[in-house]
């Protein structure tokens, strides 16, 4: 094997990755037992966190606002949005991070970078499952029956994972090369938290922006994942389009990562 | 036989100038331009021209003072990063140890951190599971392994670490100063674990600022300073062109103190200034057979951990060690509770070695359970001196056959 400045290639990239699989797996359960570790309340905060989320957000909005959600209940409509948000920033923000935070492992062991960002995804997906469920317990307590098109929800989840990894190593790489980002990531999300219909419908958006919120795959994931369990209103699969984006993205920030990664070491 | 590693031209550099950061004004500017038009001030070549060749079964010990690239040299080994240019080819599966116990997580048990660390290194769960025992009975933290790691002391993680780490497998096995880590039973039986390696035909390539050891287990010596290869070859060569090249040493003209820089994990410990004394004067040399005393002004914070001892070493040229004034016999309670700012002082009688050049080592031990160390190096002149005070001068001896000379007296019955 020769080592010298260039870099290997995507192909030479992914094969490594794929020899090194089992670390995936691996960094994600240290990080789900190093997070509830030494927590009174251990994987409870799994449920607490949402409902407490869940909680104020009814509190604000149902009182003064009136936001029409049609036949389902307030604080069921917006967890059929909140948890995919969640699911996503929460990736988004560590993962833009995880060079940074473990830079010794980066600085002094060798292995496919890429892995450590990818890693947050699945040890997220914890709480995506939680969250799934309490969707459910959800429209119980609320009285609401869920008409849940098994095969369309499982496909949004899917893609939510697709655009949750491809930001999330965007984010890692540039972060690490363009440590300001760092502290603009938190502020993007917060503000894309309210540009995306999670706490509103999207016919509350006047007419003339909707092409613009459509823009954010975002939008058409939340939209698609509530017409699959709620079975209100209809879904135009043209508001997916972003996504073909996203696809390119993902080959893009593949290539980009595997020629950058050697330069890691040297910068975080 | 074909080499194992082979390094043609290596070199790595690194841009002083902030590098690939947008806060920094001149990235935008840099990005543009080339890397060989950023000023030349402000490249920092780590590794220059590097050539070298390692063959199966070599044991390598890379010596060299601080910044001299070895980290570097093993980083790119590694592929953690990639050189500026030149190559290196690598014939065998590489496993490497740069830094003892980098991802371990201190809230995951013994256990939970054995496994993601064997991974995190290159092992699959299988290969982890099945060398688990093998790998807790080495540490000797058996008792443990389900309990926190926060609650290890240092010295039984950095055993736990070494552990994971000798039972990789691989054809050539990196260490950066790993083999001084743990008390004095640990230390051999890494050693032993070393050696074990090497006699099933492992390639080692080690770095270390313990002399003895590079001796002990080396084969070759690659002796690098400011980024180039000094010497490659014979042990004996390399280690005392190393001492020799030595050359820290800069006189403060009005204290007469030296000036010295140090090597190893200083801990927050800095000599401010060290002096010679020779019949109570403050002197840039020794002499033979008069009274000496060492100075050395000290500086350390509260973070610094105890210091078990403080020695000051003699070595000739030849890179042997002569002797040894090591506080651990002579006063072994001396330095574990000394003030954040002080001086220690070496009082000898008579000064017994004959005039020469030597290396002087002042080495600073610290804990026993992690054994961090620091130490300086400077070379001292010894001016030719009556030591037996028989009104003989001991003359100049270029080669160094028995420089060390020991008081003594002769008696004699049966004179006529």
């Amino acid at each position: 094997m020769r080592i010298d400045s260039s870099a290997g290639g995507l192909p030479g990239y992914l094969k490594e990755v794929y020899l090194f699989r089992e670390l995936l797996w691996a960094f994600a359960a240290k990080d789900i037992k190093a997070r509830f570790a030494n927590t009174l309340l251990g994987t409870g905060w799994l449920i607490l966190q949402p409902v407490l989320l869940v909680l104020i957000f009814t509190l604000i909005f149902s009182m003064g606002a009136g936001i029409d959600t049609g036949n389902v209940p307030y604080p069921v409509f917006i967890m059929g949005g909140i948890l995919l948000w969640e699911y996503f920033s929460s990736v988004v923000y560590e993962s833009g991070s995880s060079f940074l935070v473990d830079s010794g492992m980066v600085q002094k062991i060798y292995f496919p970078k890429i892995l450590l960002p990818c890693s947050k995804s699945i040890a997220r997906m914890v709480d995506l499952l939680f969250n799934l469920a309490l969707l459910v317990v959800l429209s119980f307590v609320f009285g609401y029956w869920l008409k849940i098109k098994l095969f369309y929800a499982f496909l949004f989840i899917v893609l939510l994972y697709l655009l949750t990894i491809v930001a999330s190593i965007w984010a890692s790489i540039l972060v690490s090369q363009y440590q300001d980002l760092k502290e603009l990531i938190p502020f993007v999300l917060r503000v894309f938290f309210f540009l995306t219909p999670i706490l509103y419908p999207m016919e509350m958006v006047p007419g003339q922006f909707h092409w613009i919120i459509k823009l954010n795959p975002m939008t058409g994931l939340i939209n698609g994942f509530r017409w699959s369990v709620f079975g209100i209103g209809e879904f135009h699969f043209i508001e997916l389009a972003p996504m073909l984006f996203v696809v390119v993205l993902l080959i893009w920030g593949l290539i980009y990562f595997s020629n950058r990664e050697g330069k890691l070491a040297d910068i975080v | 036989m074909k080499p194992i590693i082979k390094a043609v031209n290596l070199s790595k550099a690194y841009r002083l100038d902030g590098q690939n950061k947008l806060s920094d004004k001149s990235s935008w500017l840099s990005k543009l331009k080339p890397f060989n038009k950023v000023k030349p001030e402000n490249i920092l070549w780590a590794l220059q021209d590097v050539n070298f060749e390692v063959f199966p079964g070599d044991i390598l010990g890379l010596i060299g003072p601080n910044g001299a690239g070895k980290t570097t040299l093993l980083k790119i080994l590694s592929r953690i990063t990639r050189p500026t240019s030149g190559y290196v080819d690598v014939n065998g599966k590489l496993g490497s140890l740069l830094e003892v116990g980098t991802g371990f997580h201190p809230y995951l048990t013994g256990r939970e951190n054995v496994y993601f660390y064997g991974m995190l290194l290159g092992m699959s769960r299988r290969e982890v599971t099945r060398h688990f025992d093998e790998i807790i009975a080495f540490s000797g933290t058996e008792r443990f392994i389900d309990v926190q790691l926060n609650r290890y002391s240092s010295g039984m993680q950095v055993r736990l670490a070494f552990s994971v780490a000798a039972h990789l497998r691989c054809d050539i096995l990196l260490l950066d100063e790993v083999l001084s880590i743990g008390d004095e039973e640990f230390q051999k039986r890494s050693f032993n674990k070393v050696n074990e390696l090497i006699k099933d035909g492992r390639t080692v390539i080690l770095v270390s600022h313990n002399l003895p050891t590079i001796q002990r287990l080396s084969s070759k010596v690659l002796l690098l300073r400011e980024g180039q290869v000094k010497i490659f070859g014979e042990v004996q060569v390399a280690i005392s062109a190393y001492l020799n090249t030595l050359d820290t040493v800069s006189r403060d003209e009005i204290n007469n103190s030296f000036s010295i820089q140090s090597t190893g994990n200083s801990q927050g410990f800095e000599i401010t200034a060290f002096y010679v004394f020779v019949n109570r004067q403050a002197v840039d040399h020794l002499v033979c057979g008069q009274e000496t005393e060492f100075k050395i002004e000290y500086k350390k914070s509260d973070h610094t951990e105890k210091i078990r001892n403080i020695r000051i070493r003699f070595w000739s040229h030849l890179g042997l060690l002569l002797t040894d004034l090591d506080t651990s016999y002579s006063d072994p309670l001396l330095t574990y509770h000394i003030s954040n700012e002080g001086w220690l002082k070496c009082q000898l009688e008579r000064f017994p070695l004959k005039a020469g050049r030597y290396s002087v080592e002042i080495v600073i031990n610290f804990d026993r359970e992690t054994d961090n160390q620091t130490s300086y190096m400077i070379e001292l002149d010894v001016k030719e001196g009556d030591f037996f005070q028989s009104g003989l001068v001991i003359p100049f001896q270029k080669e160094e056959s028995h420089p060390v000379l020991v008081p003594h007296k002769w008696t004699v019955k049966g004179l006529d």
